[in-house]
This record gives C-alpha cells, structure tokens and sequence, in this order.
C-alpha cells in the first residue's frame, strides 16, 4: 500500500471513529472543547507518522495517543485532581467494546440522526444542553440566565435527551 | 439519585466518594457499563448536533442582521430627514401589551395623559423605560424624568443610564436611584415595592431609602409603616393556557375556543407552525362576539407565526384557516404547536411532561386485567400510537381498530410512563392536564386515581358510562383544563393510566389526547 494511500485510508477511519473517540476523550477530561482539541492534535499526529502505525490497529493507535494527550492536558491544568484511577480503568475497558467496525458504523448513524433531531429541538432547549454540558453551568445558574426554576431547567434537559432519543430512534427504524 | 443525575455528575467532573463507588459498581456490571459509556457518547453527540445547529443558527442570523442593518440605517436616515423637516413626530410611547380598549397594542402615541378604567396597559418610552400601569388609574406625564399617579399602581422598570427619575404621589414621591419598583396608590396609603436597585421614599415627614426586596407604605400625613414585600403587588393571575397542542384544521373549519375569565379583555396569542406545501397561502381570521378581530395572510413554512388577538370582552374566540391561493393536495391544514396563551398576567411557566402527539399504549378488547392502573403492570402486548387517538375520525392520528370496532368498543384503556428522574418533586406546586376526551376519562397517575372528567360521582366498573354525549359542537375537538396535585408524582419512572368511556355504546366515534404540564 502506497504512503498516500494508507494515510488517506486512516484519515477516513479516524474520522469515522469521531463520535465515539471525541465521547472517549470526553470522559476522561470532562470538557467537551478540549475533547475535540485533543482528537484534533491525535489526527495531526496520524497524519504525520502514518507510516509508523500498523495497518490493522490505527483506532487503537488514535485511542491510546487521545489517552495520553488528554492526561497530559489534566497534568498541566491540574484539571480532575481526585481522577478515580479504577473508574478510568474500566471506563478505558468499555470505550474498547464501541471501537469495532460494527459499532463504529452504527454511532456515525445515530450521529447523523442526532443532527436532524436536534434542529427539531426548540433553541432554548439547544441552549441550555450546550449551556449546561458544554459550559458546564449548574442548573441554578442556567436558571438564572433562563428567567426559569431550576426544576424547570432539570426538566428540559431530561425531555430534551428523551424527546431527541425517541426521534433517533425512529430515523433509524427500518422503513 | 438517578441514573442520569450519576452520569451527569461524571461528565462534570462532581462525584463524591460514594457516588463514585456507586459509579465503579454500574462499570463491573456489563449491562450497566454498557448503558453508561452509550450515554457518554450520546452527551458528547448531542453537544456536537446543539454545537452545530447553533453555528448554523449564527450564519443565518448574520446574514439576516447584515440585510437588516441596511434597512435600519436606511429607515435611520429617512427618519432624521422627516424629524429635521417637521422638527417633532417622533412617538413618546410604544403599546407593548394592553388589554383596555383605547389603547391599541403595537401603537404609538404621544399622550400626555393616560387614564384607564380596569385592565393592563405597558407603555414604553422611546428612552427604554417600561411603564406598567394597572388600572383604573391615572398617570400624567410632565417630562421624560418626571410623572405624576393620581391613581391605580404601577411598575416602573427604568434604563439604567437614565438617573433622577421621580414618580409624584398624592402624598409623596419616589425617586429613582437606578431601579424597576412598583407604586400602589390606596385609599389611605401609598405602597412602594423596590424589584431590584434602590430608591428614595419621601413623605411629608422625611426620607427613606429601600433596597431591593424592601417595600415600605406612608400615608396621606407622611408616616411610614413597614408592609410585607411582594414580588406581584399587582396580584395578577397566572396566565391561563386556554389551548395547547396539534390540530388540523379543515379549511373553513373553526376551532372554538372559550375562556375562563368571565368579562374580561383579554389579548390571546396564537403561534402556528405549518408544514404544508410551500405555493399555499392562507388567511387567519380570528372572530370574536361574532365581530372579526384579527386577521392576516400567512404563508406554509416552517416559521411560527405569532399573531395577537385583542379579544373585545368577549370569552369566545373563533380561529379560522382559509387557503387563500395554491392548491390544497389533501384539504387538510396541518397546524402544529397551537398555543393560546393569555397576556398581560404572569407568564407560564410550566414544563410539558407529557406532550399532545406522544405515544401511548392502547388496549381495547375487553378488559385488560386487575391492577392494569398501576406502574408494574405489563402492558408490551398491548398496541402502541400517537394521540389523538381512536376512531371515527378523519384526522386521527391513530385510528384503532376497524369498521366494525363502532358497534362493540365502549371503553379504550391507555398507559404512559414518563420520567422525572431530574425533577425537585418538593418545589412542584401542581400540575395541570390539558384533555381532549371524546366522551368521559378516569385518569389514574401511579395507580391512584387522579381525575374525572365527564364520569358519574362513586364507583366506576366496565358497565359504567359517561355523564353526556360529546359531539364536535359540545366539546369534542376542545382540550378542557384541569389542575392536580402534584402530590401523585414520584421520583423517576411515573405512570398515567387513563380509560376512556364512551356514553352509547354504539357510538360513531371516540378520541383521546391527553398533555400533562407541570408548575
């Protein structure tokens, strides 16, 4: 297999892998903005020693460069001092099961249907999932910023994952 | 705490030890890990697809701002023409809301002098400061940092960057010191509630100072007395949501609505979704004591469409839907997210728990069995649709059964289960049931029996049979209201449980729609 070809053959699977290897860094930084930064900087690095990864392992070879990436990122930041090592441990473990081909193809299909879902969703609702998990406000603070109660805000979230997991769930119903 | 509440708590980095230990038991359980790390990736997508729709939201905007900063500098520059040309013109006050008659919301004027018998006026000052008056009352206006109230209450919110603002009572003034605060003018006192900054009380007798949460009252000699402070001096109603849900309207069919507030003028608010073919123009006309009070042309799109309509002390309101140009494929408008709120009260604040077009499990053959009220009772083998459902109508969204279903089905059982798994039950104060129930409904919520509507007092069994025939000129397209304790609720999984009696056994149709709202 020619260097540019292999290269181009893992940059694909890189990005196939996306949904789940973004939701990998994710669990172990707990912020989404430097989850996607590290699975950035991990395909950089791919790209430039493509030659170096085997060809049947660059998942694995994704997988464990966003592990270290994202360890170092907390090193620095003293990000998540108290990092409970037996739960990154199984955690790690259970990333592995949604990384074969199988599960990779289904989340870049709830991914695409995720999408459609969620320009159905009211944009205050899309505020305040991106308000709450991304910006990692309280539901408190959100409340405030809403002119809502904090019950109100618990509510939306919980609808919104609901009301988006049923409309998933029948796009990907066979038709 | 729920599962999702442990996850969530993961995500943003705020376990403790025992909810950590909680978390390490779910992660040796395969299932249980399996549900946890799917939830991850589910969170991480749902904030790419937010991300997403809200960088695509951005675009549209800007572009959209672009286009309206032209008309805008546009429109600026016409109006400085006109204003150097006739050196005045420019309106004092804008109508935000109002439910009095002579005041038209969405008008300007330049009054001088507002006086108003009982309802709702906000009045917005083209220097940004809001005015809500409750009437009767009297309000004069001497210039843009001085106003006089004779009588009634009233809310002032001021601009922050306008200082010096003083309201006149008969007894006194308030000065503003950069604030919103409220002035009640009773027979014997005057009442000042501060909402938020401060401002200066004077009374014949001297001075005081409140803060934000204070309220104070001096009387017609000067002396103050403490009150207690209320965020809604004015006391005004919770808003009423008088219809809530899907429909679709025929063209030239009406959807009737009446309103609980008996003599009032109340402003009702409509917002419609369409999702029709695009060439389709049609008209909204609203009636009101059989006198047109609204109308407008609205074209199918996916926009919502927010339309007022001043309802002329009238309790009945009539929306009607003609297609004005295009052809109509199938002679049926679809009209999604139909709202009618009532305005010029506290806003609504509820959550819908349980909206109209949700799917429910339906069981119709007889009687499903003991216990088929309560939460653990299996109900897989039962048929599942969306509401409205039932049979005999056309614009069902599930129809049941077939043709023969009329001359044997008398009653339909239905279940739901809806999760509060982030809900603070303590701070619920109720909940109310927005339902369309073609004849009589029991509803149960966990088992225990929550409602009636249209169902005889006492004892209910498979013989029993709604109080009176509902038909489409009775009720039979109308969601009848009704508030509940919240008291059925629990934490987590919650079970609504509803049967559905016809009054004939025979009779030509039957329908169910049920929203739950929670306060």
């Amino acid at each position: 297999m020619s260097k540019q070809k292999k290269t181009s053959e893992f940059l694909k699977t890189a990005f196939d892998s996306r949904p789940v290897l973004t939701a990998y860094a994710y669990s172990i930084l707990k912020d989404w903005g430097l989850a996607q930064d590290v699975f950035q900087d991990a395909v950089i690095s791919m790209n430039e020693k493509a030659e170096e990864i085997k060809a049947d392992s660059p998942v694995k070879w994704l997988k464990s460069v966003i592990r270290n990436k994202s360890i170092d990122l907390i090193r620095k930041n003293e990000r998540s001092r108290n990092r409970n090592e037996q739960i990154s441990i199984l955690l790690d473990q259970r990333f592995d099961q949604f990384l074969n081909a199988e599960k990779i193809e289904l989340s870049k299909e709830r991914e695409k249907a995720l999408n459609s879902c969620m320009a159905k969703l009211p944009q205050e609702s899309r505020k305040i999932i991106l308000d709450f998990y991304k910006s990692r406000f309280s539901c408190d603070r959100i409340a405030e910023i809403c002119k809502k109660s904090t019950n109100a805000i618990r509510l939306i979230l919980s609808r919104s994952r609901a009301d988006l997991r049923y409309c998933v769930k029948k796009q990907l119903e066979p038709k | 705490m729920s599962k999702h509440n442990l996850y969530d708590k993961f995500l943003t980095d705020s376990l403790n030890e025992d909810e950590e230990k909680e978390l390490l038991a779910i992660l040796e359980d395969d299932e249980k890990s399996e549900k946890f790390t799917n939830y991850i990736i589910e969170t991480n997508m749902m904030i790419s697809a937010a991300e997403n729709c809200e960088s695509a939201e951005i675009q549209t905007s800007r572009s959209k701002t672009e286009i309206r900063t032209l008309i805008m500098i546009a429109a600026a520059m016409i109006t400085l023409g006109l204003f150097i040309f006739f050196k005045t013109g420019t309106p004092s006050f804008e109508i935000v809301s109002s439910n009095i008659e002579q005041y038209k919301q969405g008008t300007f004027t330049e009054s001088k002098e507002f006086t108003i018998g009982e309802g709702l006026l906000t009045l917005k000052h083209s220097n940004g400061n809001i005015f809500k008056l409750k009437g009767p009352a009297k309000l004069s206006i001497n210039n843009e940092k001085s106003m006089k109230l004779s009588k009634g209450s009233l809310i002032t919110t001021l601009d922050p960057e306008i200082k010096d603002f003083e309201l006149l009572v008969p007894s006194g003034k308030v000065k503003d010191l950069g604030t919103s605060f409220g002035t009640l003018l009773k027979e014997d006192k005057t009442e000042v509630y501060v909402f938020s900054g401060k401002v200066e009380v004077s009374s014949k007798l001297g001075s005081k100072r409140l803060i934000e949460g204070q309220s104070m009252a001096f009387d017609s000699n000067g002396a103050f007395t403490d009150i207690q402070f209320k965020e809604d001096p004015f006391d005004l109603k919770e808003a009423e949501v008088v219809f809530m849900g899907d429909r679709e309207l025929h063209p030239g069919e009406q959807l009737e609505l009446h309103l609980d507030s008996a003599g009032k003028s109340l402003t009702g608010k409509v917002s419609l979704q369409f999702e029709e073919d695009k060439s389709l123009k049609y008209k909204i006309q609203a009636y009101s004591k059989s006198r047109k009070v609204y109308e407008s042309e609205v074209y199918s799109a996916t926009d919502k469409y927010d339309i007022n309509i001043p309802l002329q002390n009238s309790q009945d309101l009539s929306i009607e839907m003609k297609v004005v140009s295009g052809y109509v494929s199938n002679g049926i408008l679809k009209v999604k997210d139909l709202s009618l709120i009532t305005e010029g009260y506290r806003p609504y604040e509820g959550e819908t728990l349980i909206k109209s077009g949700s799917e429910w499990s339906y069981f119709f053959k007889g009687s499903p069995g003991q216990n088929w009220m309560a939460s653990n009772f299996d109900d897989s083998q039962w048929e599942k649709g969306i509401t409205s459902i039932g049979y005999g109508d056309q614009d069902l969204k599930t129809k049941i059964g077939d043709k023969s279903l009329k001359k044997t089905v008398s009653k339909i059982f239905f279940r739901r289960q809806f999760d509060l798994e982030n809900l603070e039950l303590n701070s619920l104060k109720k909940l109310k049931i927005n339902l369309l129930a073609d004849d009589g409904a029991l509803i149960f919520i966990n088992g225990r029996e929550a409602m009636r509507y249209n169902m005889p007092d006492g004892p209910i069994n498979m013989d029993t049979k709604a109080l009176k025939v509902i038909t489409k000129d009775n009720g039979e397209m109308i969601y009848e209201n009704f508030s509940i304790s919240s008291d059925f609720l629990v934490s987590g999984s919650n079970t609504i449980s509803v049967i559905l009696f016809q009054r004939k056994g025979q009779s030509s149709d039957m329908r169910f729609d049920l929203q739950l709202l929670a306060f």
